[in-house]
């Protein structure tokens, strides 16, 4: 299984809860990037056959013609498995007959559009530019040129948002029929505009109970037509997200491109997270990777379950006893009595999450840190 | 060793010069020191590190001295003869009052530092009165005339007004930038008298300071009064009456010197490997064991702790280690003093007593700082006096062991007498302030058409409470705070407990005045159901006095505690936010169900009213 992720760091307008690398970026720089990221790419020897690669922003859908050309020119080196999947993070904005050529083109078979919201309003909040009929408009193109794996990003717990929103959000979104949806509660994360409101006293979360509920109303409707195989993400059978799976099983991957991350032969390594350095080491023909870290067999394991306890079956102990040669149960003994003493996790073949385990996860991951 | 020839002692006692620096914190006092041992060459200017006398890390953050100094210096007056200049610092703040009275009473003169740009404040009011009682030459230095806003004439009759002092030579200077340095070393030649005493009399020496050195023991700073002291001598602290051998005597240039002997006017170290800090005392007399002084110099007196609280190990398993670090502190600090405590709800520790605040701050910090302990305090409690209904006394210095009220007769508590010196337009603010605070007005005085000198009688534990920093934030930072034990008064005081999740927390309980017990109960409750992380579950907090609820709130239980995204495969940054969490509860102390941080045992103190 061969993964890639690659990171288009340029938007159009900085939402305001945002923290992931990101820049509003000119034309020429924006083309100047991609070339750098060509680069970096024929830098490393891949395998050949490549199974998940994933585009991820930033707003990949922004590129224009020249730049899609660009971002061909790298990727037409690949081949892809026969049940490959190949993902592209797109504003429901930008979405045009095309564009959607392009996505053609380049062999992109899986579209994830972030909506975050149908509400006009708490849109605007977030500063997006899109609105509810947009999205609409947007899916409908989609289906109709054949994008039939579309995911969907919501959020919720939005400033603001109160129960009814979120009720009727839940509505919208299960009209529009699309295979997969992510539905993340909002984090406050620091140095974003939200934080800064925040701090200022402008604006103020969503009370604690209150995302409780919704995250158990989120639950409630989703899994009536949706598997729920990860805490924030559901899908149609068939339809889970192979790439982002990658990360939860703890298996390699790599990540191409300003402040991406990758996890290749037991190494995490992290590209440098701004332009100008990303620019400056790739035009010395280095790889622009700003620190490593060296994972010990203690790390990894411990890693397993950190990310592996995200998904709703869990972890597997033959499985993982097998692929790290350790005895896990005796490994995390202590961890484990503790963590099932809370109720917090149950223990049959899988290890995993119980449902109230689901609502305090942070709590059970600290243990794997 | 060769026979000491008096005669030249005697000569040389002539050019002997002993002085502190006294200020108030912030007018100078470190910045005049640091100058004063660039001339006289004590140190190069390249190895200088301002402020060089404040030595420990923690002095030299917040600008303060706590540990004493003393400087062996050398310089050529302007008539051409060499003077031999001890400068001997003094600490700068009231949790020290005691220190700096026997470190001037190491001294024949003292420099009055008055920052030119804001004049008298509390503290050079208290450090000049320790200085004239010790019957210092006082010479004045205005610093920081380089300022705009200096002006040296107003000052200069505010010292005249309120201290009473001739200002008319007062030498106007800037440390910062070196001015006046030599100026106000020729009036320390010209006006600072010479040590008086007898070389050859039996041995007087003053001890104001000491320290432990791990291979020489507890090393006493001295400065000798009368006699000769050296090498091999028998030597009896005349306060313990312990008796040790003279293994070393020497100077400081800051640098420790070893010379053949010390003698009258000398201000130096002694080595007689002392292996307890319990035989020195600050203020006790050292004299020769065969040929004795009649009496020990006067004025030692033994320091009282004013203010206690209980340390506890975060983590129980490093109860043995605390205690340790509190030994080793102990050697350095006499004033120090611990003993075993053992708290319901934190477990084993210590309850400790200081000599004020700033003192209990100081450990803490060094306990957490040297040690890398992770500490809980206690609120600070003062020490009441409790007469029982069978006329017995006892001294109480933990809230929680208050008697049962059917078995007390009275309590009484500590009172201070505050000198606040603030601008006029401040006058209201600060008695509104002192009342609310159960002060008792006293006097005020004029020091000028704008300032004014205010006396309160308060008790100890309301300035224990945000006082200061009430004071200070009321005045724009103007006012200055000043005060001394005046001694104990009855009071109508209750013990009110804090219960969370129905169960008493014993180191929560305080000692509160019944008129506003209820007022602070419910501000106690308040503060900490914010400072308190959210449980699983509801829990409720309360404030009682004699098993009687008197104020109550709840905390709300915290329903959803995961993080929602996975980061485009950026696991480091999943890690940093979980490890932000778990930091957050490594301060956290279990009780019963509950987890109880570090802020909210001092969230009984800060009691802000709006």
């Amino acid at each position: 299984m061969t993964s890639i992720y690659i990171h288009i760091p340029f938007c159009e307008r900085i939402c305001f809860y945002c923290d992931f690398p990101k820049k509003v970026g000119k034309i020429e720089e924006i083309s100047t990037y991609l070339h750098a990221l060509k680069k970096e790419i024929e830098m490393y020897e891949l395998p050949k056959i490549i199974d998940t690669l994933y585009l991820g922003g930033g707003t990949p859908s922004i590129l224009n013609d020249e730049q899609f050309e660009i971002l061909h020119s790298t990727i037409k080196k690949f081949t892809f498995s026969t049940d490959y999947e190949f993902t592209i993070e797109c504003n429901p904005e930008h979405i045009s007959i095309e564009k959607l050529q392009w996505f053609k083109r380049l062999g992109i078979n899986r579209v994830s559009l972030g909506v975050q919201t149908f509400n006009d309003k708490l849109l605007k909040l977030l500063n997006r530019k899109h609105n509810r009929d947009m999205v609409l408009n947007a899916v409908k193109l989609l289906k109709q040129e054949g994008f039939n794996n579309i995911s969907i990003d919501l959020i919720f717990a939005l400033p603001l948002q109160t129960m009814e929103m979120l009720k009727t959000d839940l509505a919208t979104l299960l009209v529009l029929d699309v295979p997969h949806i992510s539905y993340y509660s909002l984090i406050l994360e620091e140095k974003t505009i939200f934080d800064h409101w925040v701090r200022e006293g402008k604006l103020s979360l969503v009370d604690n109970e209150l995302e409780a509920a919704m995250y158990e109303e989120v639950i409630t409707t989703m899994r009536k037509h949706y598997h729920h195989y990860e805490i924030s993400n559901f899908a149609y059978p068939g339809y889970e997200s192979k790439h982002n799976k990658v990360y939860w099983k703890n298996q390699h991957y790599y990540g191409f491109g300003m402040g991406a991350s990758g996890y290749i032969d037991n190494v995490r390594y992290y590209n440098e997270d701004r332009v100008i350095r990303y620019l400056e080491k790739v035009s010395k023909k280095e790889h622009p990777i700003a620190h490593k870290d060296e994972l010990t067999k203690a790390d990894i394991i411990k890693e397993a379950l950190l990310l592996g306890l995200r998904l709703i079956d869990g972890v597997n102990i033959s499985e993982i006893n097998e692929r790290y040669q350790v005895d896990v149960m005796t490994y995390f003994q202590e961890e484990f009595t503790i963590l099932k003493k809370h109720g917090f996790i149950e223990i049959s073949d899988n290890i995993r999450l119980t449902h109230k385990g689901l609502f305090y996860g942070n709590e059970v991951f600290s243990y794997f840190i | 060793m060769s026979q000491i020839d008096y005669n030249k002692l005697r000569e040389r006692q002539k050019y002997i010069r002993n002085f502190s620096i006294i200020a108030h914190i912030d007018h100078g006092k470190s910045t005049l020191a640091d100058r004063v041992l660039e001339i006289t060459g004590a140190v190069d200017k390249r190895e200088m590190v301002d402020q060089l006398l404040d030595s420990m890390d923690l002095e030299r953050e917040r600008g303060i001295t706590i540990k004493l100094n003393a400087v062996q210096l050398s310089y050529t007056a302007k008539d051409g003869q060499e003077y031999i200049f001890h400068l001997i610092d003094t600490p700068g703040h009231v949790d020290f009052t005691y220190e700096v009275s026997r470190s001037l009473a190491a001294c024949e003169g003292a420099v009055l530092v008055v920052d030119s740009s804001q004049g008298i404040e509390a503290q050079t009011l208290a450090n000049v009165y320790l200085a004239l009682d010790n019957d210092l030459e006082i010479l004045l230095f205005l610093n920081k005339i380089d300022l705009p806003s200096s002006d040296p004439e107003r000052v200069k009759h505010e010292i005249e007004d309120i201290i009473g002092l001739d200002a008319s030579e007062a030498v106007l200077g800037s440390a910062k930038m070196g001015v006046g340095t030599k100026e106000i070393l020729e009036q320390i030649v010209q006006k600072v008298p010479e040590p008086k005493g007898n070389p050859e009399a039996p041995l007087q020496a003053l001890i104001f300071d000491s320290y432990f050195d791990s291979y020489r023991g507890v090393i006493p700073t001295i400065r000798i009064k009368n006699g000769t002291v050296k090498k091999g001598d028998k030597i009896k602290l005349m306060s313990s009456g312990a008796v040790y051998e003279v293994t070393e005597v020497g100077v400081y240039t800051p640098k420790q010197v070893q010379r053949e002997y010390l003698t009258v006017g000398d201000v130096g170290y002694l080595a007689a490997q002392i292996k307890s800090i319990k035989d020195i005392h600050v203020g006790d007399t050292i004299t020769h064991a065969d040929k004795p002084a009649k009496e020990p110099l006067p004025g030692y007196r033994r320091l009282n702790p004013m203010v206690y609280c209980g340390f506890y190990p975060v983590d129980a398993a490093k109860y043995d280690d605390l205690r340790d670090a509190l030994e080793k502190l102990q050697l350095n600090d006499s004033s120090l003093i611990f003993e075993p405590e053992t708290s319901q709800a934190l477990g084993f520790g210590f309850r400790c007593g200081f000599l004020g605040l700033l003192h209990m701050d100081i450990v803490q910090e060094r306990l957490e700082r040297e040690f890398d302990l992770d500490l809980i305090a206690t609120a600070p409690s003062v020490i009441y006096k409790v007469e029982l209904t069978d006329g017995s006394v006892i001294e109480l210095e933990n809230p929680a062991k208050m008697p049962d009220i059917q078995k007390i007769h009275e309590i009484q508590e500590p009172y201070v007498r505050a000198t606040i010196i603030t601008p006029s337009d401040y006058i209201g603010t600060i008695m509104e302030l002192c009342q609310r605070k159960r002060g008792s007005f006293v006097n005020m005085q004029y020091i000028d058409q704008n300032r004014v000198n205010i006396h309160y009688d308060i008790p100890l534990a309301e300035i224990i409470y945000d006082f200061f920093d009430k004071l200070k934030s009321g005045t724009k930072g103007y006012a200055s705070l000043d005060y001394e034990l005046i001694g104990y008064r009855p009071s109508k005081l209750v013990k009110m407990d804090i219960l969370i999740n129905h169960e008493v927390i014993d180191a929560l309980s305080i000692i509160v005045h019944r008129d506003f017990a209820y007022q602070r109960g419910s501000v106690i409750c308040r503060k900490l159901k914010d400072i308190l992380p959210r449980q699983q579950f509801e829990v409720p907090i309360q404030a009682a006095i004699n098993g009687k609820v008197i104020a109550r709130t709840n905390i709300k239980a915290l329903m959803k505690n995961v993080l929602a995204k996975c980061y485009g495969g950026d696991v480091s940054r999943k890690k940093k936010l979980l490890e932000k969490q778990k930091e957050g509860k490594k301060r956290l102390k279990a009780v019963g169900s509950v987890e109880i941080p570090q802020e909210a045992f001092m969230a009984v103190l800060s009691v802000d009213e709006d």
